[in-house]
């Protein structure tokens, strides 16, 4: 995937995707190029939203452990 | 000088209270009268005072009377100090009920029964709006009036969300100040505070100028503070003139600091407090106001902190729901589509198999017809053919038939024709052949006399000469 692909333009053109395939507005030609391609914008997406989760659920966790001391 | 009469002056003092007395004894005034010459003794509970009238435009005395409060007198007095928070002392102007006495010792004095407190509340509700007129008038462009209140600068500041270096302007040990550390120390959230003091007599509208100072003092000091207190706590309830003037009314309005103040009175707010950011009753409500401002602070923490929780584990379920939705789609979308296209291949194929059949079993069947067509065509034409000719045959035979009908019956009629007409037939009707140099002769002209002749009968012939020739009109043979 490529560098400094946000998330919010991954989803966008995970959308576009999934309405040019569901209009089906895709050449055959393409479309298992672009399946290809949209799963794996879906697992770039799923990774950086697991990866922040985590993430965030880690910075909670000491913002609550701070808050407590 | 013995007729002069000479009196002790004892005996002219008693001469005069008896004169004082016929006058002024059992009478009462109710007198307009600046107060000078004050002096109180707490112990005894008296005041002495001087009553001076001047003259407004020059400020010249044109009337003075010493005066004097003993217990009931000083009652009412207390009570106007507490009803007024106006103390009792030099230069306030006043309306008191009094008595005119005279004593032989102290003099002339008038003793003070009443003062009324509605006058001075008058009188200094009067200045008081003279004041803030004044303050409105000087200074438009930090100090307006919105309806019932007022805009200053310093109520107009935006409060620091979080109130932790104080400046407290407060009288040294004063009470107050006291109430307000001790609020401020033992709040229950352990909030921390840097309070420090700015000493200066809050009594007495002379210390005005000394309190304005300490609000410079705080500025001048360089420390960057959260808010500035101005307390005036414990002691008498007495004494809120100075909030009411001009000079500390200017200050805390165009203090670049938010003023709280706590100044401990119970009546109207001072001119003080409606210039101030935030205006409390008391130093311990300015300090309950001071943490319940950090608490709202944190509180607001917490709950930003809660929210961003919240909202960031339903942003990644929204986000995840979403993915899954979005490859949903994909998923099955690509999948219809290619079964569709399969669909449609097979269709197409099926097509492509069976329409040239179809078209070949077509193409068969016209050639069939057409053929058969062309096979039975002749048939029919020479059918028709042989019907036209049979019937032309026959209407040949019937004509040929009649023909020879009617031939055959000419011919009959030609034959009894020749017949009749045969040389025999004729012969045997009485008639002759006549023939001259072997031709037969139908005109009689050419013959003459003596010309032989023959006649031929059918069994004889008769050869003769003409003797006689003779015309005759023979009718008898013409039909």
């Amino acid at each position: 995937m490529e560098e400094n692909l946000t998330y919010e333009d991954a989803f966008a053109e995970l959308k576009q995707i999934a309405g040019e395939i569901e209009n089906e507005t895709v050449s055959v030609d393409v479309l298992a190029e672009k399946v290809k391609r949209a799963s794996q914008l879906i697992g770039y997406c799923q990774l950086k939203l697991r990866n922040t989760e985590v993430e965030v659920n880690k910075i909670i966790k000491q913002m609550e452990g701070g808050s407590k001391k | 000088m013995s007729d002069r009469s000479q009196l002790k002056l004892s005996q002219l003092t008693a001469v005069i209270s008896a004169a004082m007395g016929d006058v002024f004894a059992g009478l009462t005034f109710w007198v307009i009268a600046d107060i000078t010459d004050h002096k109180y003794y707490p112990e005894k509970g008296h005041h002495y005072f001087s009553l001076v009238e001047k003259d407004p435009s020059q400020n010249r005395i044109v009337a003075k009377i010493a005066g004097v409060a003993w217990q009931q007198g000083s009652g009412r007095i207390s009570s106007f100090e507490k009803v007024t928070g106006q103390l009792f002392h030099n230069d306030i102007n006043v309306l008191v009920n009094v008595s005119v006495d005279y004593h032989p010792v102290y003099g002339l004095k008038v003793t003070l029964l009443d003062i009324d407190t509605n006058f001075t509340i008058g009188l200094l509700e009067k200045q008081r709006l003279e004041t803030i007129a004044r303050l409105l008038d000087e200074f438009p462009e930090f100090i307006r009036r919105s309806g019932e209140c007022f805009l200053t600068l310093n109520n107009q500041l935006e409060m620091k969300p979080v109130i932790q270096r104080i400046a407290v302007i407060t009288s040294l040990n004063s009470a107050g100040f006291q109430d307000f550390q001790h609020t401020l120390a033992n709040n229950t959230f352990h909030y921390h505070f840097k309070v420090d003091s700015y000493y200066a007599a809050v009594q007495g509208i002379e210390n005005a100028r000394d309190i304005r100072q300490r609000f410079q003092d705080v500025l001048e000091s360089g420390v960057a503070y959260d808010a500035v207190v101005l307390i005036r706590g414990g002691g008498s309830q007495t004494d809120f003139l100075i909030f009411d003037t001009f000079t500390l009314g200017e200050i805390v309005a165009r203090f670049p600091v938010p003023v709280i103040t706590g100044i401990g009175h119970q009546k109207n707010e001072t001119i003080v407090d409606l210039m101030a950011h935030t205006p409390l009753k008391t130093p311990t409500m300015a300090a309950e106001f001071i943490i319940a401002h950090n608490r709202r602070f944190e509180e607001a923490l917490n709950n930003l902190q809660k929210t961003i929780i919240i909202e960031s584990q339903q942003l990644f379920s929204s986000g995840s729901q979403q993915l899954s939705y979005l490859n949903n789609i994909i998923v099955n979308s690509t999948r219809d589509r290619i079964s569709r296209q399969k669909e449609n291949l097979a269709r197409l194929n099926q097509g492509i198999i069976s329409r040239p059949r179809e078209i070949l079993m077509q193409l068969s069947a016209q050639l069939m017809m057409t053929s058969g067509q062309l096979i039975s065509r002749p048939g029919v034409v020479l059918a028709n053919r042989m019907k036209d000719l049979r019937v032309e045959i026959a209407s040949l035979a019937g004509y040929t038939r009649k023909y020879l009908v009617n031939t055959s019956s000419y011919l009959e009629h030609f034959r009894s024709l020749i017949r009749l007409m045969s040389p025999e037939s004729i012969m045997k009707k009485g008639f002759s052949i006549v023939y001259h140099k072997g031709k037969i002769i139908t005109d009689p002209g050419k013959i003459g006399v003596g010309d032989d002749i023959t006649v031929v009968f059918p069994t004889t012939e008769l050869v003769t000469n003409v003797k006689e020739k003779k015309k005759r009109n023979g009718r008898e043979f013409n039909l």
